[in-house]
């Protein structure tokens, strides 16, 4: 691979920032072999990986550090796009939107700085990742349990920054956040909520502080760099289900979320849960059994009916499904949610309530799905390998029919461009529902990535048209993401960019992040805007 | 007690089934460095390697059962081990300087070579 350099920056201009950089950190810290730099690409990259290649990595350790880096970075207007673990599977992995950027690599501070447990809180590198703190947490006694995602290789403050999504009551990663410590395009260093004030002890402990709450403005954005984060952590709770609710009907999907909506919302059903549409229910048991696509069917298009009907016989699996955990502080607790639960979803045809249980003191069962684990990415060579993945997830309210209408079109889509649609719906909170849509490509088969770009693209436009927006993107798609978002002619947009340049004047900070450009950079965009 | 909801038992015969001719035997004590690879990659490699998970599923439909858990092979050789590390093959992505140092990830070439007579 050739050198890859920074936009606008000369190979001479390169290399002085690249000594300065080296001053700070350490000439062993500024990685821009190609070995180095192709250990930065996207993994699972949904076409030329090289798109996205970057110029190099810094691997800072202390906040005084990436202060410093900033500054040199300033100077010599060199982008950066800082990643904490850089396991952002999915969506680009460590790779930046921009090719020439270089990786602000955080994986070296990896310090659990403060573990309380008469608060329950954690303060936190952006280095250290869910199996750290779970790790950290176990040697405590396991008084309280981390919300991880699937998989778990991630780090903690990256995927609550990235609005990622675990499978406990605290589940909405991002609203876990209490209080962070963030370096600005220009290097100065802020603490946000309560740790704006000096010395303070509840800088973990209350969100709103005084003023505006920036937490929020730090995540799924360009304005920042964060060094540090307050995590609340659930206390250990007395007793969990596992509750399968599996519908043969093959409409069943509308009564299913009709019934979730009320249970969710007033919290009977206190965590998140995902339903799980016929696709996903073979290739999640063919993932156990350690299957791949051509087990099943080599033909041309997606499954086709006949097999998707006789995969699921044999596999013992619904057309429709939702799979969700319960948690309560006693027993007697969790008797009165599954009673309701049992009586709520007894009333559909054709279904069957599966229901496991767990006391405190039982060792922790794998369906708890609080031990991080990497056994999901399994998935990715659904095609056969060398695989990867994307998805389309647009954020639709917990309506039956506005579910069942959203789901049909891209359902349809997938059919259209041949490719399995792999698909789960994850609520958000209480109220929000992600269909995360699947995109699986063999990275060695051109054409069928070629056709899942396409429709990403498509869906995109269409849903948009529809009033819908994607919640998370890929980085070869993060205009097109942000392009959803239309109202007023993509207002929001422009207030991001107004921020964007009041802080980042220089542009130094991962351009292109979320569709957020700098504006000496805005050509970059790649997309026209929906209306 | 069952491993992966498969009997105990029976896991214990499918790992007996896995192991190369001879190493059903005691293996020799482990040096230093071949226990500080061993502890790395169970906390690193073993997510995705171990029994019934996706590493092994991979290798075992490219090379056969009996090569599939890595623990157990005889043919790995340390330049290779380290290169998979480095660069990553297939789905497997690779890890970075700033996850593992060059000094681990020797060690745990070390440790996944140990059953290689000629290198």
């Amino acid at each position: 691979m050739a050198q890859v350099l920074p936009p606008n920056v000369s190979p001479e201009r390169f290399s002085k920032a690249l000594d300065e950089f080296a001053a700070i950190i350490g000439k062993e810290w500024v990685l821009t072999s190609e070995e180095d730099r192709n250990t930065y690409l996207d993994p699972f990259a949904p076409g030329n990986a090289d798109e996205h290649a970057s110029a190099g990595a810094i691997a800072p350790q202390s906040t005084e550090e990436v202060q410093a880096v900033v500054r040199v970075a300033n100077k010599y207007r060199i982008p950066l796009w800082p990643v904490s673990t850089g396991r952002n599977l999915a969506y680009g992995s460590a790779a930046p939107v921009l090719r020439g950027t270089m990786v602000l690599d955080l994986k070296r501070m990896k310090r659990i700085l403060e573990i309380n447990e008469e608060l329950g809180y954690a303060l936190v590198e952006p280095g250290v990742s869910f199996f750290d703190l779970h790790d950290a947490l176990r040697e405590r006694g396991d008084t309280y349990w981390i919300s991880s995602p699937a998989p778990g290789w991630g780090s903690v403050i990256g995927n609550a920054l990235e609005h990622g999504v675990g499978y406990t009551p605290y589940g909405v990663h991002a609203d876990t956040i209490c209080g962070m410590e963030v370096v600005l395009p220009d290097g100065d260093v802020v603490r946000t909520g309560m740790g704006g004030v000096q010395g303070s002890r509840e800088w973990q402990i209350f969100k709103l502080g005084y003023g505006p709450i920036w937490d929020g403005a730090f995540t799924q954005s360009n304005f920042g760099i964060v060094t540090k984060m307050g995590v609340w952590l659930m206390p250990a709770p007395g007793a969990v289900a596992n509750v399968v609710v599996s519908l043969q009907d093959e409409n069943a999907l509308a009564p299913l979320v009709d019934t979730l909506r009320p249970l969710r919302l007033n919290d009977t059903i206190n965590a998140t849960y995902t339903i799980v549409n016929p696709y996903r229910a073979i290739i999640d048991d063919a993932r156990l059994q350690g299957q791949v696509r051509a087990d099943i069917y080599s033909g041309p298009g997606v499954l086709p009916k006949d097999v998707i009907a006789r995969e699921l016989a044999k596999r013992g699996k619904s057309p429709w499904s939702v799979n969700f955990n319960v948690f309560d502080v006693r027993e007697a607790g969790l008797d009165l949610r599954l009673e309701a639960i049992r009586s709520a979803f007894g009333k559909l045809p054709r279904v069957n309530i599966d229901v496991q249980r767990w006391r405190a003191g039982e060792p922790r069962p794998g369906w708890a799905r609080v031990d991080p684990g990497l056994f999901a990415l399994g998935i990715v060579d659904w095609y056969g390998g060398p695989g990867g993945h994307m998805n389309f997830a647009p954020v639709c309210a917990p309506i039956g029919s506005r579910v069942v209408e959203l789901y049909e079109l891209i359902h349809r889509r997938f059919v259209e461009h041949g490719l399995d649609c792999y698909l789960g719906m994850l609520n958000s909170g209480n109220r929000g529902l992600i269909l995360n849509a699947v995109m699986f490509f063999n990275r060695n088969d051109d054409d069928l990535t070629r056709r899942g770009r396409e429709l990403y693209a498509r869906l995109a436009a269409e849903t948009a048209a529809l009033g819908y927006g994607d919640y998370r993107a890929h980085i070869s798609f993060m205009d097109h993401a942000a392009a959803m978002y239309t109202f007023n002619d993509h207002a929001l947009r422009r207030l991001n960019e107004r921020v964007k340049d009041a802080l980042d004047p220089n542009g130094i900070l991962a351009p292109g992040k979320q569709g957020i450009w700098p504006a000496g950079l805005r050509s970059f965009r790649k997309t026209g805007d929906h209306s | 007690m069952s491993v992966h909801g498969r009997p105990l038992a029976s896991s214990v015969l499918l790992v007996l089934a896995a192991l190369p001719a001879g190493l059903g035997a005691a293996e020799p004590k482990l040096t230093a460095r071949q226990e500080q690879g061993q502890a790395l990659y169970r906390s690193t490699c073993l997510h995705c390697h171990g029994e019934r998970v996706w590493g092994t599923f991979t290798l075992g439909r490219r090379l056969g059962a009996n090569n599939a858990l890595l623990e157990n092979r005889t043919d790995l050789v340390r330049p290779y081990v380290e290169a998979v590390i480095r660069k990553g093959v297939g789905s497997m992505p690779p890890y970075r300087r700033t996850e593992l140092s060059d000094a681990e990830v020797e060690a745990i070439a070390d440790y996944l070579s140990r059953n290689t007579r000629a290198q």
